[in-house]
């Protein structure tokens, strides 16, 4: 063995310690950054290669790096994956449901209750003073602005059912984006491990890609052999190695074509028809996605979702008030002996922005028996109940399921949130861990420098001083 | 590795427990600055529908008491003209009482008790027309006066007999608030002219308390030797004002009942929305205060344990 195997030994050492300690500075460097996974580098003692001879023993010549790992844990990112495209629909469903019941301004003077309230009590006013044109006026006034605000309600829910549907069709353009990116990462990760350079940070970015994407459209993650990944939603991939496969949200772009769209038809819906959906953009296949923001958002757009359904009672309750209130204002002809309807319903339209005021003259209102001073009409379609009734049921409604979804919200962000301290927890960077280590592989590499000096004052020794004895 | 207390999971951890802490401070200064504990109907969906219903009831009530206000002008209107027509009515039968005494009066001074009779007629008559607002109060539905004159001196009733003028003051009551003129005054029983019919001795066979005060007044004038036969119709008469007078006053009483309960009804609604909807102020002061401090204290924890790592200690 040579007498210089030693230095070299010392050598390894000093690069290997130097490799370590530019390991602990990456992760030093990284401690904020998202998604960035710790990194260790693993030694291994080199093995003696020398035949024994007379003077030793064969033993080991120094030290080399095998690799620097990625302290990942594939199954904690998974579950964080999977646990926040949960979180990520019911956060979506919730939000619609808040954003719903802004809209309905109950309780409150503000509100519809109030609005149906001073419609009925001003026939009272009318059936005390059958003969006074001002309690008829006030009558008038009150029920146009009952049927505005029913419309304008209404309109309210349209128009977030429309916001919706377009945030729908934005972020499947986001998924597309990120599945391209996911893709290319997989082909730089690839290449990078074929030809032996570490991938570890482009594998840290891909996580991060990864993870955005379930909280968009769920989906489930497969790693492959060659270092790739594929994504899979609803059984078919949306990533496969470098490829990718579009989605696109189908479907009417309108409430009433939602609710006017009916049953499915023999050869399926057309891209532009039928409820929202998720479909793949090449074949208009739905994808089948249950998880991620996007599928919260389609689950809200569907025909049972907050939106649709809202805007359902608000046609309910137009029906219910015009029916009730016409059943008894026609019961009796006017005092120019013409029977009429109070409300009207204006065809073509949804019952809710269809409703009008067909009375628009004081003298054509019925209040009683005709050629009388007598409110015995008006009287009764005071005391009409249907239609503040199914209004305080559907504000209960909603009440109702809004508190629950946005519990159910609360209750799958909570899981998302162990789910991500338990892969930071494993993943993330630990400054006092890194300072020991620093001061580890410091010391390590002080020792090598010093093992180096000694064995070069030993070769000194060898070299210079023997001979000399007695010079 | 579970356990492993790592930099960036400590500030996610304590960036969720501030956010936590600051949105139940939000919450309790939303109530606060509302007043109102319910704001929408997910914060309660049972006191959303209380308050709903609570709030309709008072609208209602609000409604009610209008109504009870009006009916409590109409039977005030009702009660005074009745009062009126019975002053009137006592002085027509002392008169008839003085005309009845034929032989200790001249001609002149029958005609004077005539012209008084008749005068005394014309006053209930315009009694009988009394209006409210516009409005007959004697005359139930119809849109004219109670009593018109005809040509030939009798009077024809326009109400409609049955069609009576109600006024809801509860959920359940409706009280009626006109009265039947043709029950207090009276109708004439007239053929085809107008003229009142009469039978084979020349009696009227049914008048009105107006062609009752005439006819007294003409056989008066005309000295006619048995006037008292018709004190026994103006009693009658007398009795049906005084029988409607105390009916007036049971309703009357009624609705002034009913102001009274609608009142200290619209005292417990408000109470009602508000121990339904308000928010506890005294508790949520002290909610608050306790809040700000926890709030605080996590602020304070959460700067203590960011802030040291090894390196402060490496040297």
């Amino acid at each position: 063995m040579s007498s210089f195997a030693a230095l070299n030994g010392a050598y390894t050492s000093l690069n290997a310690q130097r490799i370590a300690l530019e390991a602990v500075g990456q992760n030093i460097s990284n401690v904020n950054t998202p998604g960035y996974t710790r990194q260790r580098v693993s030694l291994e003692a080199i093995t003696g290669g020398t035949q024994p001879t007379m003077t030793g023993t064969a033993r080991g010549i120094g030290v080399r790096v095998t690799s620097i790992e990625r302290l990942g844990d594939v199954f904690a990112e998974n579950k964080l994956r999977s646990q926040t495209s949960s979180a990520s629909r019911l956060e979506a469903v919730a939000g619609s449901w808040r954003l719903l019941e802004t809209s309905v301004k109950e309780p409150g003077e503000k509100g519809l209750a109030a609005g149906l309230d001073t419609f009925f009590t001003s026939w009272q006013d009318v059936a005390n003073r059958p003969d006074d044109t001002a309690a008829k006026s006030v009558l008038l006034g009150n029920a146009s602005s009952l049927v505005a605000s029913i419309a304008d309600s209404y309109r309210a829910a349209e128009g977030q059912w429309v916001a919706t549907r377009e945030q729908a069709a934005a972020i499947a353009d986001d998924v597309n984006t990120t599945a391209v990116a996911v893709a290319d990462l997989n082909a730089r990760i690839r290449d990078a491990q074929v030809s032996g350079v570490p991938a570890n940070e482009l594998i840290d970015q891909r996580g991060v890609l990864l993870t955005g994407l379930a909280a968009l459209v769920g989906g489930e993650v497969r790693t492959r052999t060659d270092g790739t990944i594929d994504v899979m939603v609803g059984g078919n991939a949306l990533v496969r190695g470098d490829q990718t496969y579009a989605v696109a949200v189908h479907g009417t772009s309108s409430l009433a074509g939602l609710t006017t769209a009916g049953s499915v038809p023999d050869d399926g819906w057309g891209s532009h028809e039928g409820p929202p959906r998720l479909v793949w953009a090449a074949s208009g296949d739905t994808t089948g996605a249950t998880g991620g923001r996007l599928a919260g958002l389609v689950d809200t757009l569907a025909t049972d979702g907050p939106f649709a359904g809202m805007a359902a009672s608000y046609d309910a309750l137009a029906t219910t008030i015009a029916t009730e209130v016409n059943a008894l204002h026609s019961s009796l002809p006017g005092h120019d002996g013409v029977t009429r309807d109070f409300f009207s319903l204006a065809p073509g339209l949804n019952p809710a922005l269809g409703l009008q005021v067909a009375v628009t003259d004081i003298a054509h209102l019925t209040t009683g028996v005709p050629g009388e001073v007598e409110g015995s009409i008006a009287s009764g379609i005071s005391k009409l109940t249907g239609a503040r009734d199914l209004w305080g049921g559907a504000v209960v409604d909603l009440g109702v399921s809004t508190r629950a979804a946005v519990r159910r919200a609360e209750a799958a962000e909570h899981t998302r949130g162990i789910a991500e301290s338990q892969l930071l927890s494993h993943t993330a960077v630990d400054l006092d861990e890194e300072s020991v280590n620093l001061v580890m592989y410091q010391r390590a590499y002080e020792a090598a420098a010093r093992v180096l000096t000694t064995v070069d004052e030993m070769l000194d020794t060898l070299i210079n001083r023997t001979g000399v004895v007695g010079r | 590795m579970i356990g492993r207390v790592t930099q960036q999971g400590l500030q996610r951890a304590s960036l969720v427990q501030l956010q936590e802490n600051i949105s139940r401070m939000a919450q309790l200064q939303e109530r606060l600055t509302t007043g109102k504990v319910v704001l929408r109907p997910s914060d309660d969906p049972a006191a959303t529908v209380d308050a709903m219903r609570l709030r309709a009831d008072q609208r209602a009530t609000a409604q009610y008491s209008r109504n009870a206000a009006d009916g409590d002008a109409w039977l005030t209107t009702v009660d005074g003209a009745l009062g009126d027509a019975l002053t009137s009515l006592r002085r027509a039968r002392d008169l008839t009482v003085q005309g009845a005494n034929t032989g200790s009066q001249g001609p002149s001074s029958r005609a004077a008790i005539a012209d008084e009779l008749r005068a005394t007629a014309d006053s209930l008559l315009e009694v009988a027309n009394t209006t409210y607002l516009g409005r007959s109060v004697f005359a139930g539905t119809s849109t004219q006066p109670a009593y018109t004159t005809t040509a030939a001196g009798t009077v024809t009733y326009t109400g409609r007999t049955g069609a009576e003028v109600l006024r809801q003051v509860s959920d359940t009551t409706s009280v009626r608030v006109d009265s039947a003129g043709s029950d207090v005054f009276g109708v004439d029983v007239v053929d085809a002219n107008g003229e009142l019919v009469r039978d084979a001795s020349g009696e009227a066979v049914g008048m009105s308390v107006f062609s009752l005060l005439r006819e007294v007044a003409a056989k008066v004038e005309a000295g006619d030797e048995d006037v008292s036969r018709f004190l026994g119709d103006l009693d009658s008469r007398l009795n049906a004002m005084l029988g409607e007078v105390g009916s007036v006053g049971t309703r009357h009483k009624q609705v002034l009942q009913a102001q009274d309960t609608i009142a200290a009804r619209q005292i417990t609604l408000t109470n009602q929305v508000s121990s339904v909807e308000d928010a506890d102020l005294a508790q949520t002061i002290v909610d608050l205060q306790i809040q700000e401090v926890s709030y605080q204290a996590a602020l304070g924890a959460t700067s203590r344990v960011l802030q040291p790592s090894l390196l402060d200690f490496l040297r």
